[in-house]
C-alpha cells in the first residue's frame, strides 16, 4: 500500500509536469514522447517542490497536499485541453526495443535503490533530515529552522529535493527511507528519455537512442555510489534536470523556437533551487544562450530563458539573507590574497582531475568519449549543433577543478577526491548524450538508409537543417 | 573499395568501443547484483538504524525517538564521548537529527588535548539532559536511562563545566 501511495505521489507531479509543458508549448509539443515525458517528470518534480516551499508559508498538512495535487491536476487538464495537436503514442519496433531497454533499467536502478544503498551521510543529514523536519511540520519547511539556534543540517541548502522526499512522507503518512528512494528512478527514467530523444535528434538516427540507454546504464557513477541515481543524494537531480535544460536549450540553437526556450527557461528555474551547485548549472545554461540572444536581439527570448532562473536564484538568496541563515565554509572567498595562496596547489588539481578523468570505475570511457565528441562536432558542425552541448560538458569539466584552488581544506586532496567526481556527475548525462551520438554517427558513416523524423541521415557531412519560424512551424527545408 | 573498408573499420572500432564501455561499467555495476552481496531491510528508518548499528540495540531509530518524546522541543542535550571511540562523530549527528527540534552539542574527551573537542559550546549554556555515549555515566547513572550497553540519558539541570563529565 505504501509503495502504491508513493507512486501516487509521484504520478501526480508527473501529471503537473506534463500540463506545465504542455501549456508552454501549446503549438509545437516538445518533439515526441520521449522528450516530452522527461520534460513533464522534470517540469512536475519542480512544481510539487517549489509550491510546497511557497505556499508552505501559508498553508500546511492536507490542505497544502490537496492544493498541490489540485493544481497538478488542473494544470494536465489545461494543458491537454489547449494542446492543438493530437496526442498518440505510435511504437515501431526501435521504440519498442528502446522502451524495453528503458523499463528494465528503471527497474534495476529501482531495485539498487531500494536493496543495497542506504541512504548515505549527506543523503541522511543533508537531505533527508529536512524532509523529516517538513514532515513533521505537516509539509512546510518551519521557519524557525533557519533562525534557530544550531546549524546541523547546512541550514542553507536549497530544498527541492527534501520537499520532494516529504511530498511522498505526506503521502505515505510516515517516514519510510526506502521509499523515498523511488526519487532517484524517477530522476534516471527523465534523464534516459532525454537524452533518447536528444541523441536521436543530434545524430539524426532514431536507433542511436539505444545507445544513449545503454551508455547512459553502465556509466558506474551515474547509478552506483555516492551522488548515484540509487545514492539518495541530490547530485543525480541536479544531472538530470541540467541535461533537461540542456535539450532544451540545443533545440533553441537550432530552431530559435520560442517554445524551446520558455522550456530551457522553466527547466533553468530549478536549478538553484536543487544544490548550491545549481547556480553553476544555471551560468552555464547563460552562457550557453546569450551569444544566441545577442546575436538576434531576441531580448523577449533571452527574458524567457533566464528570467525565471534568475528569480529561483535571487529569491532563494534573499530568503536565506532575510533568515540569517549559516554561509557553508568549504570554500574561501575569492579574493586576490585567497587566490594567490591557492595558486601552488594547481598542479596537483590538475594531476588529480585528470585521474578521474580517466577513472573507469566511475565512469568507464564517458569523458574521453565526450571530449572526442565534442572536437569532432566543433570540426564538423554548424556552431548551433555544438555549442550548447560544448559549453555544458567542457567548461564545468575546467571549472570545478579550478575552483579547489580556494578550497577551505588543508591539505586540500581529500577535499578533491571526495567531491570532484560528484560535481562532473553534473554533467555526465550531457556527456552522454554527445558520446552517444558520436558513436552513432561513426557507426552509420556510410548507412544512408537510416532516417529520423524524414531527415535524410547526413553521416558525418554538414546537415541540411530545416528552418523554423518564431514559434517554432518548420516553413524550410 | 576503399569506402567500405574504411566504413567495415570504422563500425568495427564503434562497436569495440561499446563493448568496452559496457565491459567496464558491468565490471564495476555487476558485483552489485550478486545474491552474496548484503541486502538491507526494506521501509522505516532503514538507514538510521544502520548509522546506529554500534549501539546494538534493536530499531535504535524508533527506540530513542520514543525517548526523546518525553522531552520538551526546548530541551537541549550534551552528547559525551571518548574520542577514540571511531564512531562517536556519526553517533553524535544521529542524535542530533533524531532530537530536533531539542539541541544536542557535544564534548569529546581525550587525554590528549589535542583530541578534545566541543561542538555548539556558545550556543547551549544550559543542559537539560545528558548522553554518554561509550563513556561511563559516574555518579549520575542511578537517574539515567540505560539505552542499549553503551547509552545512557541523564536528566541534568544547569551550566555545567562540559569536560567534568569526562572519565
Amino acid at each position: 500500500m505504501e509503495v502504491l501511495l508513493s507512486l501516487i505521489a509521484l504520478l501526480i507531479a508527473f501529471a503537473g509536469g506534463l500540463g506545465s509543458a504542455l501549456l508552454l508549448t501549446p503549438v509545437k509539443p516538445p518533439r515526441g514522447w520521449w522528450e516530452l515525458s522527461g520534460t513533464a517528470l522534470v517540469f512536475g518534480a519542480g512544481i510539487v517542490s517549489l509550491s510546497s516551499f511557497c505556499l508552505g508559508f501559508f498553508v500546511q498538512g492536507a490542505v497544502l497536499r490537496w492544493i498541490i495535487t489540485s493544481a497538478c491536476i488542473t494544470l494536465l487538464l489545461f494543458g491537454w485541453r489547449y494542446h492543438r495537436e493530437p496526442l498518440l503514442v505510435r511504437l515501431d519496433t526501435i521504440q519498442a526495443i528502446t522502451a524495453a531497454i528503458v523499463v528494465v533499467q528503471v527497474g534495476l536502478v529501482t531495485w539498487l535503490s531500494f536493496y543495497r544503498f542506504h541512504l548515505g551521510w549527506d543523503g541522511l543529514f543533508n537531505w533527508e533530515s529536512k524532509a523529516r523536519i517538513a514532515f513533521f511540520n505537516h509539509g512546510a519547511m518551519p521557519l524557525s529552522f533557519y533562525t534557530g539556534r544550531l546549524d546541523f543540517f547546512h541550514n542553507g541548502y536549497p530544498l527541492f529535493f527534501p520537499l520532494l522526499e516529504s511530498w511522498i512522507y505526506g503521502w505515505v503518512g510516515n517516514v519510510n527511507q526506502t521509499l523515498i528512494k523511488l526519487i532517484g528512478p524517477y530522476f534516471y527514467l527523465a534523464s534516459v528519455l532525454l537524452a533518447i530523444a536528444a541523441v536521436s535528434r543530434l545524430s539524426k538516427f532514431r536507433w542511436a537512442g539505444v545507445l544513449a540507454a545503454v551508455l547512459l546504464g553502465l556509466t558506474p557513477a551515474l547509478i552506483a555510489g555516492e551522488g548515484s541515481a540509487s545514492s539518495g543524494y541530490a547530485d543525480f537531480t541536479l544531472a538530470a534536470v541540467s541535461l533537461c535544460a540542456v535539450v532544451h536549450c540545443a533545440v533553441y540553437w537550432q530552431t530559435g523556437a520560442i517554445e524551446a526556450a520558455r522550456l530551457t527557461g522553466a527547466s533553468a528555474m530549478f536549478l538553484p533551487f536543487i544544490k548550491t551547485e545549481g547556480y553553476i548549472s544555471l551560468l552555464l545554461i547563460a552562457l550557453a544562450v546569450i551569444p544566441k540572444v545577442v546575436r538576434d536581439r531576441s531580448w523577449k527570448i533571452g527574458l524567457w530563458l533566464l528570467g525565471p532562473g534568475l528569480a529561483t536564484w535571487l529569491g532563494w538568496t534573499v530568503f536565506l539573507r532575510l533568515t540569517h541563515s549559516f554561509p557553508e565554509h568549504d570554500f574561501r572567498p575569492l579574493t586576490v590574497h585567497n587566490f594567490l595562496a591557492g595558486v601552488p596547489r594547481v598542479p596537483d588539481i590538475v594531476r588529480w582531475s585528470f585521474q578521474e578523468l580517466v577513472a573507469w570505475s566511475h565512469w568507464s570511457l564517458l569523458w574521453p568519449l565526450a571530449i572526442a565528441a565534442i572536437i569532432v562536432m566543433v570540426f564538423r558542425n554548424p556552431m548551433p549543433d555544438w555549442y550548447p552541448w560544448a559549453v555544458n560538458i567542457v567548461v564545468p569539466l575546467a571549472l570545478f577543478p579550478a575552483t579547489y584552488i580556494l578550497s577551505g581544506w588543508e591539505p586540500v586532496e581529500p577535499h578533491l577526491k571526495s567531491s570532484l567526481w560528484r560535481l562532473w556527475l553534473h554533467s555526465a548525462p550531457t556527456a552522454v548524450v554527445v558520446s552517444a551520438a558520436l558513436l552513432a554517427r561513426l557507426a552509420a558513416i556510410e548507412n544512408r538508409k537510416a532516417t529520423v523524423s524524414s531527415i535524410q541521415a547526413p553521416a558525418l557531412g554538414r546537415v541540411k537543417r530545416p528552418t523554423y519560424d518564431s514559434s517554432g512551424q518548420r516553413i524550410r527545408y | 573499395m576503399w569506402f567500405s573498408m574504411r566504413g567495415f573499420l570504422v563500425r568495427t572500432t564503434v562497436l569495440l568501443t561499446v563493448a568496452l564501455f559496457a565491459t567496464l561499467g558491468a565490471s564495476v555495476l555487476g558485483p552489485l547484483f550478486s545474491p552474496r552481496a548484503s541486502t538491507i531491510p526494506f521501509g522505516g528508518e532503514a538507514s538510521t538504524d544502520q548509522f546506529l548499528g554500534i549501539l546494538a540495540v534493536p530499531h535504535p531509530a524508533a527506540k530513542l525517538e520514543e525517548t526523546f518524546r518525553r522531552w520538551s522541543n526546548d530541551k537541549a542535550f550534551l552528547f559525551i564521548a571518548p574520542a577514540n571511540q571511531p564512531f562517536w562523530r556519526q553517533t553524535y549527528y544521529t542524535f542530533a537529527y533524531l532530537a530536533y527540534p531539542r539541541t544536542v552539542s557535544a564534548v569529546v574527551c581525550s587525554a590528549n588535548p589535542a583530541e578534545r573537542d566541543e561542538i555548539h559550546r556558545e550556543s547551549t549554556p544550559n543542559i537539560d539532559g545528558l548522553i554518554f555515549f561509550d563513556v561511563p555515566p559516574g555518579a549520575l547513572r542511578a537517574g539515567a536511562q540505560q539505552i542499549g550497553p553503551i547509552l545512557y540519558i541523564a536528566p541534568y539541570h544547569g551550566s555545567p563545566i562540559w569536560k567534568s563529565f569526562c572519565p
